[in-house]
């Protein structure tokens, strides 16, 4: 039972007490103060990002088509008429806003994951409005990137009916502080969205093993739609992932980022894009707070620390909402 | 650590920045509306001098600063003639000519006054700091004034035996001279004191020596001042008026206009101890004629009233700008009010100053036809979003015809509101026509993303915010304070450096993170 069940809300004491991060602090004291603004577009252009995810030996999805100018929608058609699947994105865009993923490739038409039947027009336009900049972060003229669809792995088979599943990093200083997996739903139209109604898990960030859900802010155990539990699911191929995550954030030049995978089938995780300003919702999926640990960060080390002691770094971190080892003040590693 | 302490200092700076310049604002003020009761005057005087050799001297006795009036500037005109400037020991100010060859010679005198009515205490006069030997003149007699003669003596032997109790000997003889001694309009009577005593009758001036000369010959120290009451344009004559000395203070009395002690502040003291303004050394001819013409106030504030203070002084500019000004004055303070809901309170709306340009539209326009039209703008172009979206249109053309739309909207909902006789206000047009465009796209957009819930939770975020900011720029004292002190706007921004450091929480993270309070707990995980 709840102390006080009849409460819906929280004092600000409370939540400083359990190390939440609020968006106030998020942004003034870790994105403006470690996040130099001539890096954004490391992470704010996808197909810069890809650019940096291809030279570090990291696998993204494989582009088809990059689109600039609105001339160019025109040839649409045949640049994807061999594709039978493919994802249109904008470059700058986020919170998944402009995303159209087509399942498969009809005579006249394009059918898409949702099962929404879209003409070559239609999907014209879809890029113009790209371009225009509507999904664009500053608002500014984007560009459009036909990518390959990612298969989403075996493993999630049992956990989710439609849509692919992506994992969330959040690296401080290059070392990963939370994770989640985050499981679409029928409610969230097979998005990996969480405000439209997908699953978020917390993820054991030494072994990629899933405790404890949670959908529209309330705590689940079992996936809504499959009825899966979730608790002891495990996200396959967890330490490639980990030292990619890591890697790529040494190269973005991001002191504050969070990454995104998806798990192909075949490829394994891949990038699907870097954030400089990930979401305060991983703290609810975790059940705890953010601030601890990259206050841990902070003590071990302003400076970059090699791979192996960042890993080493992990298991203390895992702790941290369970045995307050941040507070100790002392330097571990 | 070192920028919150940078963050504190520049509130400090800003709000010790607005107080000051409050201060000063207000004395400014001050200033500016007792300016604001002056007129602006040009004195002229036009000397003909016919000079039968060379060395001949004239003296001009000419204007200067005194508590009522002030001289901006002066320009004088003389050829070829000598001048010098004096000041004489009772404070007239004068300039002497001298000719360097016999001939006509003309001066021409302009001085430019500004005079001050306004209803404010005048400046005090200074004591006067004469010698012994300097007073003592006002108590002498002269060839006009002749404080010795029997009927000077027997005059105030008379006025003294009437003095029963506290009686103000000045007030007595003033009274005597004003009442007592006839005015001659004429001008045919006697010029000096003894004459006009005698046959109790005399001009303005010669009125004014009979005061002075009983005066003096009661021990009160008096002079006659020759000067100008500034009031009308034309040809002017110079005027006569007493003054005596009370407790080391000149008072003035006007026996013409029967004013005692006080005068008003058009009149013009130039020649103090003296009835005439110019006068020659020798016989030589003159023709003098003195003039007066008023400026303009315009013509004035270019060269008297102008001053870079009054760059300050929003109010000043011309009337038809006040209702733009005060819009964009109040805009910061929507922004200030739009910044608070969002990094305090943590609303998300559509736009991030959209609330405040709204607000400001309907704090111009009348409220209730702000929000009519508004809400069937709002309503009208969804519909007519929904509608265009099978056009396919590119985005720029899309918005722009939706704009078309709002415009035609707008329009014609005024002119069904008038038609209704809902008296529209015309100022309903003043509604932000891009920002309603744009919150029309946006609430489109993010309906097919977001759901019909969560953007409908948007445009209602954004109506809050907007009503907030509605009644903090639509509170009339706000409005005028911005207006008469836009200093205030130093406040603004110390009040936005305050929120921009904000690092606390948000209000809606309390509810967004209210089941992370305490510890999980049996029975919550389903």
């Amino acid at each position: 039972m709840s102390v006080h069940p009849w409460r819906f809300w929280a004092w600000p004491h409370e939540l400083r007490r359990k190390g939440i991060l609020g968006m106030n602090r998020r942004n003034a004291e870790y994105i403006l103060a470690v996040n130099p603004r001539r890096n954004f577009p490391n992470v704010d252009d996808k197909v810069r990002t890809k650019e940096i995810c291809q030279a570090c030996g990291i696998n993204v999805p494989k582009t088809y088509s990059i689109i600039s100018r609105y001339g160019d929608t025109h040839r649409f058609h045949e640049l994807v008429k061999d594709l039978n699947e493919f994802v249109i994105k904008p470059a700058r865009g986020s919170g998944g806003r402009g995303i159209l993923v087509v399942a498969c490739q009809l005579e006249n038409a394009f059918m898409t994951t949702g099962g929404q039947l879209l003409t070559r027009s239609d999907l014209r336009t879809h890029l113009a409005t790209i371009l225009s900049g509507l999904f664009s972060l500053s608002g500014l003229p984007d560009v459009a990137i036909i990518e390959e669809r990612i298969v989403r792995h075996n493993a999630f088979d049992e956990y989710v009916s439609c849509g692919t599943p992506d994992v969330r990093i959040i690296l401080y200083r290059a070392v990963p502080v939370m994770a989640m997996v985050r499981l679409p739903t029928k409610a969230s139209q097979g998005r990996a969205n969480l405000h439209q109604g997908a699953v978020a898990a917390a993820l054991d960030l030494q072994t990629g093993c899933a405790f404890g859900g949670v959908c529209k802010n309330r705590t689940i155990a079992k996936h809504p739609d499959t009825g899966a539990f979730i608790q002891g699911f495990n996200v396959p191929q967890w330490d490639e992932l980990l030292r990619s995550a890591m890697q790529l954030a040494d190269h973005l030049g991001m002191g504050y980022v969070g990454v995104d995978f998806v798990i192909d089938k075949d490829k394994g995780p891949v990038v699907l894009e870097a954030n400089a300003r990930p979401g305060l919702a991983i703290q609810v999926a975790n059940r705890c707070g953010l601030l601890n640990r990259l206050q841990f960060v902070d003590r071990q080390s302003k400076g970059t620390l090699p791979l192996d002691r960042r890993l080493a770094m992990l298991q203390v971190i895992n702790a941290i909402d369970r045995v307050d080892i941040a507070t100790s003040g002392e330097a571990l590693f | 650590m070192r920028t919150k302490f940078g963050a504190l200092v520049v509130i400090f700076l800003l709000v010790l920045a607005g107080a000051g310049s409050i201060g000063l604002r207000t004395y400014l003020i001050k200033q500016l509306r007792a300016n604001q009761r002056s007129t602006w005057w040009r004195l002229t005087y036009r000397i003909e001098l016919d000079s039968d050799k060379a060395g001949a001297k004239i003296q001009v006795a000419i204007p200067t600063d005194t508590p009522h009036a002030r001289v901006f500037r002066e320009n004088l005109s003389f050829g070829d003639l000598i001048a010098s400037r004096s000041i004489q020991p009772s404070g007239t100010s004068l300039v002497s000519f001298s000719t360097q060859n016999a001939g006509l010679h003309f001066i021409l005198a302009q001085f430019d006054l500004e005079l001050s009515q306004s209803d404010r205490a005048p400046q005090k006069p200074s004591p006067e700091k004469a010698s012994i030997t300097t007073l003592a003149r006002y108590l002498r007699a002269t060839p006009t004034i002749q404080t010795q003669s029997a009927v000077v003596q027997e005059t105030i032997k008379e006025l003294r035996s009437e003095r029963v109790g506290p009686i103000d000997p000045v007030q007595q003889i003033f009274d005597f001279c004003s009442i007592q001694i006839e005015d001659d309009v004429e001008g045919e009577s006697s010029g000096d004191a003894e004459g006009v005593l005698s046959d109790m009758v005399g001009t303005e001036l010669g009125r004014a020596k009979a005061m002075v000369a009983l005066c003096r010959a009661d021990n009160i120290h008096a002079r006659v001042v020759t000067g100008f009451r500034v009031g009308q344009e034309n040809e002017l004559l110079a005027h006569h008026w007493v003054e005596t000395l009370r407790d080391k203070i000149w008072e003035s009395h006007d026996l013409q206009s029967r004013l005692f002690n006080q005068l008003p502040g058009n009149y013009l003291p130039i020649r103090y101890d003296g009835d005439q303004l110019v006068f020659l050394s020798d016989r030589e001819g003159a023709e003098v004629t003195f003039s007066l013409s008023e400026l303009s106030a315009q013509d004035a504030a270019s060269f008297a009233n102008r001053r870079p203070a009054q760059i300050l002084d929003l109010t000043r500019l011309p009337p038809a700008m006040h209702p733009v000004l005060a819009v964009i004055l109040l805009i910061p303070l929507g922004a200030l009010v739009t910044s608070i809901f969002q990094v305090m309170v943590g609303i998300r709306t559509i736009g991030t100053f959209s609330p405040t340009l709204i607000a400001v539209s309907f704090v111009m326009a009348d409220w209730r036809t702000g929000v009519a039209v508004f809400a069937l703008v709002i309503f009208v172009g969804l519909i007519s979003r929904a509608l265009i979206d099978r056009l396919r249109l590119l985005m720029v053309p899309k918005l722009s015809f939706i704009l078309t739309l709002v415009v035609v909207i707008l329009v014609f909902t005024i002119s069904v509101l008038d038609y209704m006789r809902l008296t529209p206000s015309p100022q309903a047009v003043l509604l932000p026509m891009v920002i309603l465009t744009m919150t029309i796209e946006r609430f489109y957009v993010a309906t097919a993303e977001e759901g019909f819930g969560a953007a409908f939770g948007l445009l209602l975020n954004t109506i809050l915010v907007s009503f907030v900011c509605f009644l903090t720029v639509g509170w009339l004292q706000v409005g005028q304070l911005v207006m008469a002190y836009p200093e205030v706007h130093f406040f603004t921004l110390a009040a936005i450096v305050f929120v921009g450091r904000y690092n606390g929480y948000r209000i809606a993270e309390l509810w967004r993170f209210r089941d992370l309070r305490q510890p999980e707990v049996d029975g919550r995980v389903t």
